[in-house]
């Protein structure tokens, strides 16, 4: 079954809207990265949707996809690797290693460290009693 | 009671961290996932030049170090007064519990904290190294196969003469560790390293070292402790959770002690987040290359050590084929599940 992207870009909103309430991506970013990454632009694509759709990370704030130029690492996935992270039905750290997950950038290995928490954050934000 | 200090993590660090902070006038609530004192069962190797352990878990003093890479084996001898002594980790957790429970401290155990990025609140993290970390280490470990990511058994009787061995392999990618028994408890391992500032932890001329009382921090890179503990908008990382482990030094016992005594000092005496400046007010001029690290490398045999350094930043390991490597691996073992329409519709009205 394949899902629409109506309702992937909903969750999405919502991702965005929720975390933003209460996360503090400054201090999540200051935390993990070095002196060069107080700037830090990432982006989690998702692929086989129409039109480029997605989250990014942008001046301590999280945002629509379209709204990051030039990150420093994009993160691609599937709408169902997405759905099934954010469900929390998989970690992202198995749905990298399946290869449902494809990282580009330089310093992609410490960004995924990142991705890591980002998302740690966000489950336990969107779904308390349910994060892992 | 509306408390000053939240500590996220009950390990060494964590309990050091919130004993400070408390006993420097803070009001801390430490929260722990588990039950405190109930995760080990090893001894560890406990470095005693900053601060002490406490006398009633320590186990026996290591006296004697090996070190062991590919055919060149450098034995190095600190004799009684060795600042190297194993002890007992949970014993020791639970000293400090109750340390902290004198002080005030409100302990919330089997209790998972909402998130350590809640904007507006005073966190210290504690929460060790990471999953993905942790993940890493496991994946590296499949393929390694003879390998095995911090790997401790119980009751290895290893050997009665005080002497810790350290056994890097040719390649360099690995290491196995051994740690004389004391007790029921002894530390046995094999790890491996898989990320390069692994390697920069060692190297001391690249390393700042926090110099204090005559003890030592060595760190992961210049910048990055400095940025880690200063930089922080609401949090600040300790022990292993900031990168603070060291294996030729004792794993990060005395860097889980040291870092959380640091930064619960810190946070209770910060008034407006200025980590930087606290920090200063705290270390002051002692803030420098600490000759007694230098000293310690060198009974480490620094040309060894510099030697296995220079080799791992070299790129003899092509991190790039092996995570190529753990991903094929690890593709057997998972399957992604489908998500089905509903279930998506739930989550947003939520």
């Amino acid at each position: 079954m394949v899902l629409p992207d109506g309702i992937i870009k909903m969750a999405i909103n919502k991702v965005i809207s929720k975390s933003n309430d209460v996360i503090d991506f400054d201090a999540l970013i200051c935390n993990i990265g070095s002196m060069n990454d107080v700037d830090k632009k990432l982006v989690i694509r998702i692929t086989d949707m129409k039109s480029a759709c997605g989250l990014g990370i942008k001046e301590g704030k999280m945002v629509e996809v379209d709204k990051v130029d030039k990150p420093d690492t994009v993160f691609s996935m599937d709408k169902n690797t997405f759905s099934a992270i954010i469900l929390n039905k998989v970690d992202h750290r198995q749905a990298y290693y399946m290869g449902a997950i494809e990282a580009d950038g330089e310093n992609w290995v410490r960004d995924s460290i990142l991705l890591g928490k980002i998302f740690d954050e966000i489950k336990k934000v969107m779904r308390p009693g349910a994060a892992k | 009671m509306k408390r000053d200090i939240s500590v996220i993590g009950a390990g060494l660090s964590g309990l050091y961290a919130a004993w400070s902070a408390a006993s420097h006038g803070a009001d801390v609530e430490l929260y722990e996932k588990g039950t405190i004192g109930t995760k080990h069962n090893c001894g560890e190797m406990f470095t005693e030049v900053y601060t002490s352990a406490p006398e009633e878990c320590k186990l026996n003093r290591i006296e004697k170090f090996k070190v062991i890479i590919g055919e060149k084996i450098t034995d190095i001898d600190f004799g009684e007064t060795s600042p190297f002594v194993m002890t007992d980790k949970c014993k020791h957790e639970m000293i400090m519990k109750k340390r902290c429970e004198d002080l005030g401290v409100v302990i919330k155990e089997n209790t998972k904290y909402p998130s350590l990025y809640v904007k507006g609140r005073k966190v210290i993290d504690a929460t060790g190294v990471s999953n993905y970390e942790l993940s890493m280490g496991k994946a590296v470990d499949y393929v390694c196969k003879n390998m095995r990511w911090n790997t401790y058994y119980k009751g290895i009787n290893l050997n009665d003469e005080k002497v810790a061995v350290f056994d890097i392999r040719d390649d360099l990618m690995g290491y196995k560790w051994f740690f004389p028994r004391g007790k029921d408890l002894s530390n046995v391992g094999e790890g491996v390293y898989y990320y390069k500032y692994d390697a920069e932890i060692m190297k001391p001329e690249e390393s700042n070292i926090i110099h204090k009382g005559g003890g030592l921090l060595p760190m992961p890179t210049m910048n990055e402790f400095y940025y880690n503990m200063t930089q922080y908008q609401t949090s600040i990382r300790v022990g292993n959770a900031a990168g603070l482990v060291n294996s030729f030094l004792g794993g990060g016992e005395h860097l889980a002690v040291i870092s959380g005594i640091l930064a619960g000092e810190l946070v209770a005496k910060i008034v407006d987040n200025r980590y930087y400046e606290a920090l200063m007010e705290i270390i002051g001029d002692e803030m420098r290359f600490g000759i007694s690290g230098y000293e310690l490398f060198r009974k480490l045999d620094i040309d060894s050590v510099s030697r296995f350094v220079e080799l791992r930043l070299a790129d003899q390991v092509d991190y790039i084929n092996l995570n190529t490597k753990l991903r094929s691996v690890i593709k057997k073992w998972i399957t992604l599940p489908s998500i089905v329409e509903d279930e998506l519709k739930m989550f947003i009205n939520e």
